[in-house]
């Protein structure tokens, strides 16, 4: 899809979830990569978004995007609500778009299973629905964000010594949070509008998504290291049982869907957008050090590791169940306690195969951006006292 | 002080330390922790040697019911190697000379202690002023917000 492919008419966009993490860097991508565009942008209204949207503001409650990129002539936001489709109504018709995508979703670990099924597989139905009566199916590509949570932990292939084989997009559904089970029955739905409707769909599953301006996963990692000051890198034996920390970097994430949006050859598959596998102590090793964190280098047995994760794992749900009997969030949400013991390890062959090009294949750089951001704009506290000489 | 209530206590206040320089005193000088830790080691190694070498003598402590240091052996030397005299604990070690060189190394593992105590203290409460230490992960959060 090229700025000429529409000829007389300027490309038109959909991107709900526009002042989301993703949602606003799509927005930001898509600015850059079209000069020559249009983009209806939505998302929840302020004050309904603030309601929902509680995970944002677990650490602090002064920090949000500005949104200044909304005021860009080329984008028009008009809020909505995936739940009310007569609020989608008022986007869709009289009005036909090139590509939608479809970022909005409730990512909370937190939340319940029923609010999540609300909001990603009835709000997602209540779109299609919407879509098959007022757009153009020919011209529309829909891109979907779903999630690589969907696997849960994998079985994975074994190579000749033993090391398991990273999980591709054939890998069967196997959710192990709320949320992802959520998210595998929107792709479901999206899925039966593939089939049933010709909607063409593509389906990206990202990795857990860092960068700049992310308040849930990345701040958590940070903010935690930082108030903690202390902590243990336990490096697993034998080696071939560590565990790898699937990431993606926003900014690759918005790249590639709209790469995705771009190619035919994509209409009706699923893509794995995730980063090279990195092991999850050469991640946390480095975030240590730019962080200035202590911590001590500790090699374990796997199956003590495993002990210990458990022990770990209890006490963190046991601190969820008591945050939910005082109507309060925990600091961190179970599934999150979750990434200590499973190990997540996704294959990105698919979409290279298709010629994409990360801007962040490793960790080490982008992980110093956000660093620095977070820095710069004082989300990750640092000392501040001065001391005389 | 007995050897082994010394050391006990030299640990707690190590980790004592590290929480009032955590919590008051980084902020006003950074160099609190170690004018804290220097005074400590000097109140123990003084006091300890000065019992060792008899200037203190514990020979009063008879005076408790449950107390007895045998009168034919040094008083603080006695009370050193039975730490727990106080509390009606009485080991009955007697100093001979052979022994010196085990309580001088005892006396020169104290800067240890009270640095095990200190590390612990870092690692549960935080070191720098924004830290807040393991115990941090424990606390619940306050503000009532929920999903």
């Amino acid at each position: 899809m090229s700025d000429s492919k529409a000829g007389e008419r300027k490309l038109l966009f959909l991107v709900d979830g526009a002042k989301g993490h993703t949602g606003s860097f799509l927005v930001r991508e898509l600015l850059t990569t079209y000069q020559d565009c249009r983009i209806i942008a939505t998302d929840l209204p302020d004050t309904s978004r603030e309601e929902v949207m509680t995970k944002e503001k677990v650490f602090r409650t002064d920090i949000g995007s500005s949104h200044e990129f909304l005021k860009d002539p080329r984008v028009e936001f008009i809020p909505s609500d995936l739940t009310k489709p007569e609020t989608l109504n008022s986007i869709l018709e009289n009005r036909i778009f090139d590509v939608i995508f479809h970022p909005a979703s409730l990512y909370d670990y937190f939340a319940e299973l029923k609010l999540l099924r609300k909001i990603n597989v009835e709000g997602t139905e209540n779109l299609l629905k919407l879509i098959v009566k007022t757009q153009d199916l020919d011209r529309l590509r829909f891109i979907h964000w779903s999630t690589c949570g969907v696997y849960g932990e994998p079985k994975y292939k074994k190579d000749t010594k033993g090391y398991p084989i990273p999980a591709n997009e054939n890998s069967p559904y196997n959710p192990s949070n709320d949320y992802s089970i959520s998210k595998m029955e929107q792709e479901l739905v999206v899925k039966e509008y593939y089939e049933e409707h010709g909607v063409k769909i593509t389906i990206i599953r990202p990795a857990p998504i860092y960068g700049p301006e992310d308040t849930y996963g990345g701040l958590h990692i940070m903010q935690t290291l930082t108030k903690t000051g202390f902590s243990i890198l336990a490096h697993i034996y034998p080696k071939k049982k560590r565990l790898a920390l699937p990431l993606i970097h926003v900014k690759d994430l918005v790249r590639a869907a709209i790469f995705l949006a771009e190619r035919d050859e994509a209409i009706g598959e699923v893509y794995n957008v995730i980063a090279d596998v990195f092991e999850q102590d050469e991640v946390l090793e480095y975030i240590y050090r730019l962080l200035g964190v202590k911590y001590y280098n500790i090699p374990i047995w796997w199956p003590l590791y495993k002990l210990f994760t458990k022990i770990l794992f209890a006490i963190a749900a046991w601190k969820q169940n008591q945050a939910k009997k005082q109507g309060i969030r925990p600091k961190f949400d179970l599934p999150m306690v979750g990434y200590l013991k499973q190990n997540f390890r996704f294959s990105n062959e698919k979409l290279k195969a298709l010629g994409f090009k990360f801007l962040y294949p490793g960790y080490e750089r982008g992980i110093k951006e956000v660093f620095d951001w977070y820095i710069e704009h004082r989300w990750v506290e640092r000392e501040t006292v001065k001391w005389d000489s | 002080m007995g050897f082994i209530d010394s050391v006990l206590l030299l640990f707690i206040l190590g980790w004592i330390s590290s929480y009032l320089y955590k919590r008051y005193l980084r902020k006003r000088n950074k160099d609190w922790l170690f004018f804290l830790g220097a005074i400590i080691l000097i109140c123990f190694w003084l006091i300890d040697i000065l019992l060792y070498i008899g200037v203190i003598d514990m020979i009063w402590l008879n005076t408790i019911p449950w107390v007895n240091i045998p009168l034919n052996v040094p008083s603080g030397q006695y009370y050193l190697w039975n730490s727990f005299l106080i509390i009606g604990i009485d080991f009955h070690l007697l100093p001979t000379a052979e022994m010196f060189s085990i309580a001088i190394l005892i006396l020169l593992s104290y800067p240890l202690w009270l640095k095990a105590g200190m590390k612990v203290g870092r690692i549960l409460h935080g070191y720098y002023t924004h830290e807040e230490g393991i115990i941090w992960l424990l606390k619940s959060r306050k503000t009532p917000n929920k999903t």
